[in-house]
């Protein structure tokens, strides 16, 4: 009896101490040293409007831009409903829609081989990234819609590419809302 | 304890494999609990193939049932057949030493006049005369009298002891021979319950408790055997749901084979036979905790530094110093054999008919001491100053011109070169306070 | 494999066994009382929880009392979390004004939050409160946490003493635990990693209005808001224009720190670290990754402290770490290969292998990495969806994990886990040389054997048990599958061994989220906490009563290299052998199906 109730105690005290001030703690620190990073990385046009998030991938579907990979969350790239696939290799619903995703990236894009990113969902389903090779895939065809020179194109998207972290961690990779933008600014929106 | 029975001896294989039938009853197996898996499931087999084979419609593989079924069988009775093995040098010692155990008659006093009877109709309060030359016919208690008695079949010890009324010499063991004067003697103990009954069953295991380590380990398998039960019971469902449902035979022998089946059939033979491998060194294990511990030691203290006593000693050899005459040599020795403080007069009638205290300073290499002992030159010892506490000794020691360091370095070699011997004899030492053999 | 993937692999483990001396000494000093350099600070604040909570430090326990102490603790902590779920529509800091989770959905996340496991079988972001998230959830992450550490630190007390029947205070352990290890290793990593973008706030979640709009089919409804069906009895879709994104937010930093710290695993969003706001930037990852082992390998040093004998500190660290190394290794290669099943033009070695659930930014080094790390710590937390990966490589988190976690394990968990392994490891060991089994000079008696038996033995009986259940009932067990064939049942025994060995990943797919499958997985999860601890606990205090006996030449020494290959050996055994049927059945039968060029 005894010990329950000072484990009621206990847990209050926990509660309070690492329930309410820790947080507030880490979020006073986080508003007020790095704002933008602890708010969402959002990106707001001239407007002042939210267009997104430098984190969060968007679903681009259009020939004119940069199209990134398949998405499980919600109707697609839905940040309030991160999901994904969790369909196992052998799943007959996982190799039909490789199958029919491939087919059509290859009509849009004909030539090379697919890279895999570009018709793997992620984990989340909000990945906003793809591989360089993904991208590289991708100039020719946006060359040919929006009329741009293909070096100009690649210029931009090797500006837009991130390498590893400290040359070692993580992976090569461009995001693809952060390249449109910069396409959409440079090049005008294309009239859908 | 006579010479070590080998393991082939067709009596005690034709009594194992009887046994490893007889061991079969489920009530038997149950105390070995791995085995006893391994049974019921082999009986399931049996059945679950009869049915097969008998009921119309019931598909089976029946040549692969009856293999599966017979090495199951034949697991279980090897497994039994093991156990039964090392119990039968047990029991073959038993044997022998009920044999040895002769059939003994007792002077019971009724009523103040001796009758003659059997030692089995002996019970307890009873009170027998012993006279010289009568075997002692039960565990008791000397009520009257006084007696030296040979207690060299229970207990080792070369020279008689004095036993009498009265004080702290008063109990006497059945087995054992009078051999002066009488006694009465008060029995304590019921036929079956004396000591030597007991060092039967010991010896034949039939009071085997389990060692410590042996029921640990017991619980270990117990609780593998448990998991991997587990583990094949939860294999059906898995198999039904991948469309593969599989058979009873299939699933038994897949546990058979996690089981610890090899160490569950062997466990209760190895602590058998390890009790057994220290009777062949007349060693009586009197718990398998002792057996363990003996095993845990590293360092052992003996109160006795190197008592030598022969049983029922012989003398092989007189080798007299320079100057005496062998024959005077022998009488003095035998003379001497019967005094009141037999083991010192053990030692004593050894050291003196071996006589090398004069080699003094010269690492006398123990193993050649005999053969090579009479080609040594022989010469005086210097006069001894010996500071040995032990008056006795020191008496001696000094009346015979031996040097003290000489003595002490005879009774270390002495003692390896017995161990070392090949001879029946010397193999046969008790330490008679040890009642352990040093060899 | 690459050669940046291995060098990526190797800097982590190189980093790892760097802290864990000075991080290993640090707990040690903690655990004993002494003063370290923050005592300055949380010193005052030790203090007043022991002076409101009624609690003398110095008053120590015997085994029986810390066991119902930390039984209580739990007790009211699970009854906290589910109250705080329940009532979560009527408490503040609930701007998506959420409702309250179903009884055994909070039954579900009560239990498994309270045993360290943090199995969600409901998505964060959709189904908990900012506040229900906070108080329930981050506060049960640092207490679950310190309650597994105080009781390997009991253990390792029963292993360390000698003739006594105490094993320490559980209050003092606990606040000690929470106060000097966790909480300020959990700031500073929190702000670390709002520094990389992710996410701290409380306001609610943010519409994006999309560059490029699209257009989806969803199920038509009528006025009502019921769905329309034709004369077939088929749901009628209608386009629907797709323009905005809702973006979520919330106080995730706070509670990621210390979700990784802990080894709890229970993520923010729904999709745990893969999330982009969970897991920005590789950098964020290389922390959260260096969280999940940091404190269990800092134990291996702790207990070679302890016991005073640093050699076999190493020597416990030599054995996980092998296992650890083999696991990597194994699931690299393993996704490396990719799927034999994809198309011819699809290239699937320019990205690393098997892409399908990971994510780009952390690549494929990270993402086994992680997933190895992960099942080793009954951490839980994901950067890549586990149902995604191949065979070979889903086979080595589930085989982590019913190794008994005791690969580094979870923090205190996978401490006292491999110490009732050594118990067994040195029992046998013993027997094979001859004589009394002995460990670090107390010797291995039947009811110590007796009560690692049962610890060993409760383990599979749930695991084997509840899966056995769920594949032969169609109507609740198999409903949840989202793959069929060997996959499905990967898919339910994942679940029972996730819930366990409280480690709280998943195979996804599985749709965990019903009656059966909140309870009977809650059930396992408090079977392996408490039913496992208890046994663990009465071999501590019979430990600690033994009297020492000097070490001689017949003892088995416990700090070389033989007794670590002894303890994987017997690691692997005990554990592969129990479950290498149902895996036949499963990840193995999948890998071969796979390479056959079956699809489900």
């Amino acid at each position: 009896m005894r010990d329950l109730i000072t484990s009621f105690l206990m847990l209050l005290l926990f509660t309070i101490s690492l329930g309410v001030i820790y947080p507030l703690a880490v979020w006073g620190v986080g508003q007020a040293f790095f704002p933008h990073q602890a708010n969402g990385s959002l990106i707001r046009n001239a407007q002042g409007e939210v267009i997104g998030s430098e984190l969060i991938g968007q679903n681009f579907t259009s020939p004119t831009y940069f199209q990134g990979r398949p998405s499980a969350a919600g109707n697609g790239y839905d940040a309030g409903a991160s999901s994904g696939s969790n369909l196992g290799p052998t799943s007959e619903k996982l190799i039909d829609r490789v199958k029919g995703d491939s087919e059509a990236r290859a009509a849009e894009n004909p030539g090379t081989a697919i890279p895999a990113d570009l018709v793997t969902t992620s984990g989340s389903g909000l990945d906003p990234h793809i591989s360089p090779a993904s991208a590289d895939f991708q100039v020719a065809r946006i060359a040919k819609e929006r009329g741009i020179p293909e070096r100009e194109l690649r210029d931009m998207v090797s500006r837009y590419s991130e390498d590893r972290t400290l040359g070692l961690l993580g992976e090569p990779r461009v995001n693809v809302l952060m390249l449109n933008l910069e396409l959409d600014r440079r090049f005008g929106r294309p009239v859908k | 304890m006579k010479k070590a029975i080998s393991i082939w001896d067709a009596n005690i294989i034709g009594r194992a494999v009887a046994d490893s039938f007889k061991k079969l009853n489920p009530l038997t197996m149950l105390k070995n609990p791995v085995m006893f898996v391994v049974e019921v499931g082999a009986a399931f087999l049996t059945v679950r193939m009869v049915m097969n084979l008998v009921m119309p419609g019931a598909a089976g593989n029946f040549p692969f049932e009856l293999q599966i079924t017979l090495w199951l069988w034949f697991t279980v009775l090897f497994a039994n057949f093991a156990e039964a093995m090392a119990e039968g040098r047990g029991k073959a010692q038993a044997d022998t030493l009920r044999r040895s155990r002769t059939e003994t008659h007792a002077k019971l006093l009724r009523n103040g006049s001796p009758e003659v009877v059997s030692a089995t109709e002996l019970r307890l309060d009873d009170v027998v005369l012993v006279e010289a030359g009568d075997f002692i016919p039960g565990d008791g208690e000397v009520i009257e009298g006084v007696a030296s008695v040979d207690e060299s079949a229970i207990t080792g010890e070369s020279a008689p002891v004095i036993r009498e009324a009265g004080g702290d010499r008063s109990a006497v063991t059945g087995g054992t021979r009078v051999l002066s004067d009488w006694i009465k003697v008060r029995i304590t103990a019921n036929p079956g319950e004396t000591f030597i009954d007991r060092m039967i069953a010991l010896v034949e295991g039939a009071a085997r408790q389990r060692t410590p380590n042996e029921i640990a380990l017991n619980i270990l398998l117990v609780g593998l055997t448990i998991v991997f039960l587990l583990a094949v019971v939860t294999l059906q469902p898995f198999a039904i749901y991948s469309n593969a449902p599989q058979t009873l035979f299939v699933l038994i022998s897949l546990l058979v084979c996690l089981i610890p089946t090899t160490i569950g059939a062997l466990l209760s033979a190895i602590g058998i036979a390890g009790m057994d491998r220290l009777v062949q060194h007349n060693v009586l294990a009197m718990s398998g905790r002792a057996v363990e511990a003996a095993g845990d030691v590293n360092t052992l203290l003996l109160d006795k530094t190197g008592t030598i006593t022969l049983g029922n000693r012989q003398a092989t050899e007189f080798i007299p110093l320079t100057g005496i005459d062998e024959h005077h040599l022998a009488d003095a020795a035998q003379l001497s054999s019967s005094r009141t403080r037999p083991r010192k007069a053990a030692r004593s009638s050894f050291w003196r008919s071996s006589g090398t205290a004069c080699e003094a300073g010269r690492s006398t290499n123990s193993r050649r001491m005999p053969r090579s002992y009479r080609s040594l030159p022989k010469r005086e010892c210097p006069a001894s100053t010996s500071t040995d506490a032990r008056s006795g000794r020191e008496r001696w020691t000094r009346s015979r011109n031996i040097s003290v360091k000489a003595v002490l370095s005879l009774r270390r070699n002495c003692g390896k070169w017995l161990r070392r011997s090949r001879g029946q004899a010397a193999r046969r030492l008790w330490s008679p306070t040890i009642k352990r053999p040093l060899a | 494999m690459t050669t940046n993937g291995i060098i990526q692999i190797l800097i982590y483990l190189a980093v790892l066994t760097v802290l864990a001396k000075p991080l290993g000494i640090y707990m040690t000093r903690v655990y004993a009382g002494e003063r370290t350099l923050l005592s300055f600070i949380l010193g005052p604040v030790e203090r007043l929880f022991y002076k409101v909570g009624r609690v003398d430090p110095e008053k120590e326990m015997t085994w029986r009392q810390y066991g119902v102490a930390m039984l209580m603790f739990s007790l009211v902590s699970g009854i906290a979390v589910y109250a705080i779920q329940r009532l979560q529509f009527f408490l503040p800091l609930n701007p998506q004004q959420l409702a309250a989770p179903s009884e055994h959905s909070s039954f579900n996340t009560a239990v498994s939050f309270m045993t360290n496991t943090n199995w969600q079988g409901y998505g964060g972001e959709t189904t908990l409160s900012y506040l229900s998230q906070m108080l329930g959830l981050t506060v049960q992450n640092f207490v679950s946490a310190a309650v597994g550490m105080a009781l390997a630190i009991a253990f390792i007390r029963g292993i360390a003493r000698f003739q006594t029947d105490k094993l320490g205070n559980f209050w003092a352990d606990l606040v000690r635990g929470t106060l000097y290890i966790l909480l300020p290793l959990s700031f500073l990593i929190a702000v670390l990693l709002v520094s990389q973008g992710v996410v701290q706030n409380f306001k609610a979640y943010d519409t994006a209005n999309l560059t490029d709009t699209f257009v989806v089919q969803v199920d038509k409804k009528d006025d009502d808001g019921n769905v329309v069906t034709d004369e077939a009895g088929e749901n009628v879709k209608e386009d629907k224009t797709i323009d905005t994104q809702t973006i979520a937010q919330g106080p995730a930093a706070s509670q990621i720190a210390i979700k990784q710290l802990g080894t709890n695993g229970g993520g923010f969003f729904n999709v745990n670290s893969a999330h982009p706001l969970e897991n920005p930037t590789p950098l964020s990852n290389f922390l959260e990754m260096l969280l999940i082992l940091l404190i269990p390998v800092a134990f291996t040093y702790t207990l070679g402290r302890m016991v005073r004998s640093q050699g076999h500190g190493w020597a416990v660290y030599g054995a996980m770490m092998f296992l650890l190394v083999v696991g990597i290794a194994t699931a690299y290669i393993a996704e490396s290969r990719g799927n034999p099943l994809y198309p011819a033009n699809v290239d699937q070695a320019v990205v690393g292998g098997n892409y399908e659930g990971k994510e780009v930014r952390l690549g494929m080094a990270n993402s086994v990495l992680w997933a190895t790390a992960t099942s080793a710590a009954s951490n839980g937390s994901v950067n890549s969806m586990h149902d995604s990966y191949t065979p070979i490589g889903g086979l080595v988190p589930m085989t982590n994990i019913l190794l008994g976690e005791v690969i580094f394990g979870g923090v205190g968990a996978g401490m006292y886990g491999i110490l009732v392994m050594i118990v067994l490891t040195v029992f046998i060991a013993g027997l094979m040389v001859g004589r009394t089994p002995e460990y670090l000079g107390k010797k291995i008696e039947a009811y110590d054997v007796k009560m690692a038996m049962l610890y060993v033995l409760i383990f599979p009986l749930s695991i084997l048990g509840f899966t056995a259940v769920s594949v032969l009932a169609p109507d609740f067990g198999l409903t949840s599958l989202n793959n069929q064939g060997a996959h499905g049942l990967s898919e339910i025994l994942y679940a029972f061994t996730s819930g366990t060995g409280n480690n709280g990943s998943a195979f996804a797919g599985l749709n965990a989220n019903t009656y059966w499958y909140n309870t009977t997985i809650g059930l396992s999860m408090l079977i392996g906490r408490f039913l496992m601890i208890i046994p663990m606990l009465a071999i501590a205090g019979n430990l600690a009563q033994k009297k020492v006996v000097p070490a001689t030449l017949g003892t088995f020494p416990v700090n070389t290299v033989l007794f670590s290959v002894l303890l994987v050996s017997i690691v692997l055994i005990v554990g592969a052998l129990t479950f290498f049927p149902v895996l036949s059945l499963s990840p193995i039968l999948e890998h071969f199906q796979m390479y056959a060029g079956q699809t489900f």
